[in-house]
């Protein structure tokens, strides 16, 4: 709490939990209401302006933009989430063994995480969609091993490098087993750390789901996504420009919201720069 | 150094073999029938087995994977499943899209980063320092296709100076057509994935401002201009070197989604229409050829960055 409130103090940090409130909001909200149905598709109001009735206008099936876009937020944020928690399980389960295992462990470990590090995010999902046909779930997997791994290589070095430090030598001379060690010492340590590429790669996923929606390999059309609505819209860009805005419009702010909280959550955590990795997060 | 190289390449064929047994895993072992999938739910029993035989899928795991990849070491990818056409033939066909426009959009990175990246973080504390750091978060925040679609909307429908679309259909026997095409998709990710790399920049020039070296020029009464220039910046170019591979391999992929979005008929638009049409052993192929292109780049930045690092050069006959 006491570093939220360090994050809030900046402007930026006060933009990013902002968003994220607005974002999450329309996500709940649109459980159990929306403006329009976002899927009632009309041939009597293909492309209308914005208006009253219909606050952003209506798309070239007739549907509501803004309810569409309000539960578009539901994919967005729930990609971001759910590839959050599955990245986090497998950067914590490659960095525990690959940073305080034994020698022979820690080698390989680190081997796999150099070979996985360099396999493409979007070539992984390309493969699984193959194997298993398009889906929100595959998007989320292919998302949460990928950066799980980018994850696991931040936190394996930081581990390595806070077991040998002094107060964690004290702790052990003093008796502390080794699981109190890693709950009271190691965790705590890297926690800064693995905060910040946590939210980094989330922001990364947002915008890695919209690709991939793109492309096809993403959410259904029936479900009303960020992603596949800006896909649809290409076919009419030189007719109707104006809906072209609105679906980028939203991913970008979300996106951002992730990336500035993380810089606001470095600077309160005092963690240094990712760009000093040369482990970047590759969408 | 000749040992050093040695290693490397050694690390590069361990790696691409794992990558090679990781994408056969993924693509033969989890998915039950390769032939039911290919060929659909719908075939019919007949065309299941004999697309099983086509395939060799009735030979043991083991067999099928030492085949593929003894064909592949003979540069022979093998046939697609659908159309039967030879797919190296096919790689190399689609490379002529792919090949310049990676080149093209690492130019337009380059371009954009260095420059900026230096300049912001000399500026630091100034306010166009702080609005170029501030466009480098927000741009890098931007998905890829809206910033293509939006480069469509103003560059090709309002201001007609550039094709929206496509490719030319001979190719590069109009070479300025061509190169015409592909100077918005650059354009696209060329900025985006120059945003990620000015980051990059900027905080190792930030780091060079501080170094020792940099900080003992300016005490000796040159400028901090002259002294970022002459003294820091070897140092933020060696640092560049060392994550130009990973750039390099960012555009590849990326290209994944500009070819598509801008309907160039390149390697990444060929894997997403291969992935639609279920053609797995072209995907397999196509996906190993792109992951050895990315970590041969990986190991040619190492090896690049070791040969101009002065501080190697004392180290060299070990």
């Amino acid at each position: 709490m006491r570093v939220l409130r360090r994050v809030m103090r900046t402007p930026s940090g006060c933009f990013a939990v902002g968003v994220f409130a607005l974002v999450a909001g329309a996500a709940l909200v649109s459980l159990v209401w929306l403006p329009q149905d976002p899927n009632a598709a009309s041939a009597s109001r293909l492309w209308l302006p914005p208006g009253a009735e219909h606050w952003l206008g209506t798309d070239g099936s007739g549907r509501d933009i803004a309810s569409r876009i309000i539960a578009g937020s539901r994919v967005s944020l729930g990609v971001a989430l759910g590839t959050g928690v599955l990245a986090s399980i497998i950067g914590f389960a490659l960095a525990l063994p690959g940073g305080l295992g034994n020698r022979p462990v820690r080698e390989i470990v680190a081997v796999s995480i150099d070979v996985l590090v360099a396999f493409p995010t979007i070539l992984l999902a390309i493969m699984l969609t193959a194997v298993f046909g398009s889906g929100i779930p595959i998007v989320i997997v292919s998302l949460g091993v990928a950066f799980g791994v980018s994850i696991g290589r931040v936190l394996r070095a930081e581990l390595r490098q806070v077991a040998g430090a002094d107060f964690v030598l004290a702790a052990r001379v003093a008796g502390l087993s080794k699981f109190r060690i890693l709950v009271r010492h190691l965790i705590p340590s890297v926690r800064p750390v693995f905060v910040v590429q946590l939210t980094l790669s989330m922001g990364t996923a947002v915008l890695a789901e919209a690709s991939l929606s793109y492309l096809g390999f993403g959410a259904p059309k029936a479900i009303p996504s960020w992603g596949v609505m800006l896909a649809e819209t290409q076919r009419y860009i030189s007719i109707y420009p104006a809906t072209v805005l609105w679906p980028g419009l939203a991913i970008t702010l979300l996106v951002l919201a992730f990336f500035l909280f993380g810089d606001a959550l470095r600077d309160a955590l005092d963690v240094r720069d990712p760009a000093d990795e040369t482990a970047e997060v590759t969408p | 150094m000749t040992r050093f190289i040695l290693g490397r390449v050694g690390l590069l064929a361990v790696a691409w073999l794992l990558a090679s047994v990781l994408i056969f895993a993924t693509l033969r072992i989890l998915p039950g029938d390769v032939a039911l999938v290919i060929g659909g739910s719908k075939a019919s029993p007949e065309r299941t087995a004999q697309l099983r035989e086509a395939l060799g899928l009735n030979q043991p795991i083991l067999t099928q994977y030492f085949e593929w990849i003894g064909g592949v070491l003979r540069f022979d990818l093998g046939e697609s499943v659908l159309t039967g056409a030879s797919i190296s033939a096919e790689l190399i066909e689609k490379a002529e899209v792919t090949v310049p426009l990676t080149l093209l959009s690492l130019a337009i990175v380059l371009l954009v980063a260095l420059p900026l990246g230096v300049f912001a973080a000399y500026k630091r504390r100034s306010a166009v320092g702080q609005i170029v750091q501030a466009s480098s978060v927000l741009v890098s925040a931007i998905p890829v296709v809206w910033a293509g679609l939006l480069g469509i909307i103003v560059l090709s429908t309002w201001l007609q100076w550039l094709p929206s679309q496509g490719f030319p259909r001979d190719g590069w026997s109009e070479p300025w057509l061509a190169f015409r095409a592909l100077i918005l998709p650059a354009l696209t990710i060329g900025l985006i994935e120059g945003a990620i790399l000015f980051r990059f920049v900027r905080s190792a020039t930030l780091r060079a401002l501080e170094a020792d070296h940099v900080r003992t020029a300016m005490s000796q009464g040159n400028s901090r201009l002259r002294a970022l220039l002459a003294h820091g910046l070897p140092g933020v170019g060696l640092s560049v070197v060392s994550v130009l591979g990973l750039q390099a391999a960012a555009l590849l992929v990326g290209a994944v989604v500009i070819e598509q979005l801008f309907s160039l008929p390149g390697l990444g638009r060929m894997l997403v229409t291969d992935v639609g049409n279920r053609d797995l052993t072209k995907v397999q192929s196509t996906i190993l050829v792109m992951t050895g292109i990315i970590l041969a780049l990986g190991a040619l930045v190492d090896v690049v960055h070791r040969l101009i690092d002065p501080r190697m050069k004392g180290s060299s006959e070990e």
